[in-house]
């Protein structure tokens, strides 16, 4: 075995392409279940890499991130091309959506740029066909000097023809035949003046990247590429960045648009003339057109919203009935194995029998039988809404009101998942796709009342009050939500939440690739969480042993009793509540039923404490679930940062809404409780208005609205007969 | 969806927003932010490309464009941005 080993030969592959082309499927169908799936070192984005045995050869894949462009606009789009050029992968295969020739091939025409060995993957050839189109691959092979396969990724047509090709160039010696790039006229001179700019000085030598790569690069004004040259080589670069920066004003003036619109156009000029050498137009089949008018219905202005409905609340549906399902028979199997456990551990009394069965079993249960019913399905829900191409559908249809409070339309998937499990929706987070927008649609969708805490909510406020205070909670939740939003929105660049997605064509789901991606979402899930959880349960236990709780209690209570005026025992509650929300409303029942007879909720807390207790359960901390994913998602220092405002503004919020209340009461005492509570909560409105309010007025308002854009058409329309623009950018 | 058409004439270039359904039009410039140009760019709205509206999502919503054979949804503000050449007259 060992010999043979040692005979094959080890490939490296790159798999690069732009999203959704399945890329992803290819690489499930290559390396089966031989697949690592972590995290890109020191970056948040997901790594998968995994190795296939092929002819006497061994092929290690690693899959790279799907992105549009090799520029710096997203962490993947870095780590893509960081990683061919430092890595080096042997080959990069190129998956592309025939359907989509010419936006897919912008991309191959940069990646050749990196001038690494490179195949290209015809992807969806079958739904081509279907449109009623074909295409001559052997055009595109002369035209780019690159291999191409057809591939039905789905069926698994033509994957493994891949590997063949790149044996054969390896056996046949030819290492690499693609065509250099050459742009238009103007173009390719600048990019040949500072190549030779680059060549003649030696300091200049960028060693990473291809030297025509640097030159586009560093003409387009490349953040990364420049720091990466102020860095090693301060003092004698002036010149050269004056040069730099002389040739793209020149360029600018010239065509009156920015260096990316130039340069961009200019690739796209390429990819154009391949797309319409190489595309041959036929009949389109049936099932295309039936496939056609599901695209339509789904983002219709009526049906669109229909379908959307339908599909979650099945979604809901479907998940709930499985979850408690499971969930319950964790809880009678738990319950049922209790007394065995309390022979063979020694009783209630002892202590053994506390910290194993209750901290320890009890922790484990409590995350097997509580989080992992609603956590795995729901994964696996996504995936399939996200293979089949629904989400920027959903995306679409809601933008409008997500911008409402300052995200853009694609943060309605975390938020819908939110109404589940927080969980989901903060890995469903990772759609986003800049840090800055991935961690604003983190706080928001971590703030969605998750299934549990509707339990809570149901099982207290609206039980023992009524369906108006149920209402008045959620009025304020969804205020607060608003105006956290609104703060965020301060502090980000208005063109950055808007919304630019790709609308995607519908198609058949490869269940094989859809649950070995909820297998690897859940382990990573299973590993990272349970353990955590299950150490809670043991120090909890430990509390009640040594009888800290009381302590716990006293030390709280300022802040519980005092300010938030709470009864003291809450607490504890509350803390029990970071394992599980539901435990907030189960240990209060408990504690509620001990209290001398005649004690019902009703007369432990009243309809203000109740309105307290709730909100700070719907504010203050993610459960510890949720912690450790954000934690995994985004990084510690967020992680931490944001419990701590969590806390702070939970307490802060519902002492507000405690002491407003408190106000009201004192000086219109003979009101009835309804006036008293619906005052407060207008008070309540005005008081988090103006603070928003002072935070846009505190740091300065960037994006002014509607006026300020319709200013900027006027300006232009009088403007636009003078011939240079330029001074209109910005 | 097209608002005061009239007014709207006599201007050679119009934001994207104010095309008829099922126009095809070419883009003359882009007026965004840096960032928000690149990417506009990347997804392939140059200059010169021509553009089909499909439709709007309702409330000022996202429009439904046609792009190089992609389709790609844009937001209102950013619609907003992108001036095309006006054949409505």
């Amino acid at each position: 075995m060992s010999e043979s080993r040692s005979k094959d030969k080890v490939i490296h592959i790159a798999l690069a392409g732009n999203p959704n082309v399945g890329k992803s499927v290819i690489f499930n169908q290559l390396t089966g279940m031989s697949q690592v799936v972590g995290n890109w070192p020191g970056k948040t984005v997901k790594k998968a890499e995994g190795k296939c045995k092929f002819k006497n050869y061994i092929f290690k894949i690693v899959d790279l991130p799907g992105i549009y462009s090799l520029s710096t606009y997203s962490i993947e789009e870095i780590i893509s091309r960081e990683y061919i050029v430092e890595e080096k992968p042997d080959y990069i295969i190129n998956v592309i959506d025939v359907n989509q020739l010419e936006r897919n091939l912008f991309f191959t025409i940069q990646l050749q740029m990196l001038n690494r060995p490179m195949i290209l993957a015809l992807n969806q050839y079958d739904v081509l066909l279907q449109r009623g189109f074909d295409i001559d691959d052997d055009k595109i092979e002369e035209l780019l000097g690159i291999k191409t396969q057809k591939v039905v990724a789905v069926h698994n047509r033509g994957v493994h023809e891949l590997l063949e090709k790149i044996i054969e160039i390896e056996e046949g010696g030819e290492i690499n035949n693609s065509k250099p790039i050459i742009f238009g006229k103007e173009i390719e001179y600048e990019i040949q003046r500072l190549s030779s700019e680059i060549t003649s000085n030696e300091f200049l030598q960028e060693d990473r990247y291809p030297l025509q790569f640097t030159s586009f690069k560093i003409l387009e004004d490349d953040e990364h590429i420049k720091k990466h040259l102020i860095e090693s080589k301060e003092n004698q670069l002036d010149h050269f960045l004056y040069i730099v920066e002389e040739k793209r004003k020149n360029l600018e003036d010239f065509h009156g648009e920015t260096i990316s619109t130039i340069l961009n156009s200019e690739i796209y000029n390429i990819a154009n003339h391949i797309y319409e050498e190489s595309i041959i137009i036929k009949e389109t089949s049936r099932t295309f057109k039936v496939r056609n008018f599901f695209d339509h219905i789904t983002v219709h202005s009526i049906f669109g919203y229909l379908i959307l409905a339908v599909v979650l609340l099945g979604t809901y549906y479907l998940i709930f009935k499985f979850g408690d399902m499971i969930s319950d028979l964790m809880d009678g199997l738990f319950s049922n194995l209790t007394p065995g456990a309390e022979q063979i551990l020694g009783g209630e009394e002892n202590w053994i029998y506390k910290l194993v069965w209750n901290g320890f079993l009890g922790g484990l249960f409590a995350g097997v039988g509580g989080v992992l019913p609603f956590v795995i399905p729901f994964y696996f829900f996504i995936e399939i809404l996200q293979d089949i191409g629904y989400l920027p559908r959903a995306a679409y249809l809601m933008d409008r009101f997500m911008h409402r409070i300052g995200v853009h339309g694609k943060t309605i998937i975390p938020i819908l998942l939110g109404f589940g499990c927080t969980v989901p929706a903060v890995s469903a987070c990772a759609i986003m796709e800049t840090e800055k927008q991935r961690k604003k649609s983190i706080i928001i969708s971590s703030m969605i009342p998750c299934s549990a805490i509707t339990t809570i909510v149901m099982g207290l406020v609206f039980k023992w009050r009524g369906p108006w205070v149920t209402l008045v909670l959620y009025l304020i939740l969804l205020s607060i939500i608003i105006a956290i939003g609104k703060i965020l929105t301060i502090f980000s660049d208005v063109d950055e939440s808007e919304l630019i997605i790709e609308l995607h064509d519908f198609r058949v789901p490869n269940f094989k690739v859809i649950l070995k991606q909820t297998w690897h979402r859940s382990k990573e899930f299973v590993y990272l969480a349970l353990p955590l959880i299950i150490i809670f349960g043991i120090l909890m236990e430990i509390f009640v042993e040594f009888n800290l709780l009381e302590w716990v209690n006293f030390l709280l209570s300022p802040v519980i009793e005092h300010f938030l005026g709470l009864p003291r025992s809450i607490g504890v509650f509350l803390i029990y509540g970071v394992l599980r929300k539901e435990l907030n409303l189960v240990l209060l029942e408990q504690f509620v039923k001990s209290l001398p007879a005649g004690i019902t909720m009703v007369e432990y807390l009243s309809t203000i404490q109740m309105i307290t207790f709730t909100l700070i359960t719907l504010l203050y901390i993610p459960c510890l679930a949720t912690f450790i994913t954000i934690r995994k998602e985004v990084g510690k220092k967020f992680a931490r940062h944001l419990l701590f405002f969590r806390l702070l503004g939970a307490t802060l919020i519902a002492g507000t809404v405690y002491w407003i209340y408190q106000f009201v009461s004192n000086i219109k005492p003979n009101w009835t409780f309804e006036y008293q509570i619906a005052i407060t909560i207008l008070i309540f409105f005005v008081f988090l208005y103006i603070v928003v309010l002072l935070f846009g007025k505190l740091i300065k308002h960037r994006g002014k609205g509607k006026r300020r854009r319709f200013h900027r058409f006027k300006e232009f329309a009088e403007i636009k007969s003078c011939d240079n623009c330029s001074k209109f950018k910005k | 969806m097209v608002q005061s058409k009239k007014n709207l004439e006599k201007f050679s270039e119009i934001p994207l927003i104010n095309i008829p359904f099922n126009a095809i039009v070419s883009v003359v410039h882009i007026r965004a932010g840096f960032k928000a140009t690149q990417r506009l760019s990347g997804m392939g709205i140059t200059p010169g490309t021509q553009i089909k509206v499909i439709s709007q999502a309702p409330f000022r919503g996202p429009i439904q464009i046609i792009v190089r054979g992609t389709r790609l949804a844009i937001g209102y503000g950013l619609a907003m941005k992108i001036f095309v050449n006006n054949n409505l007259h």
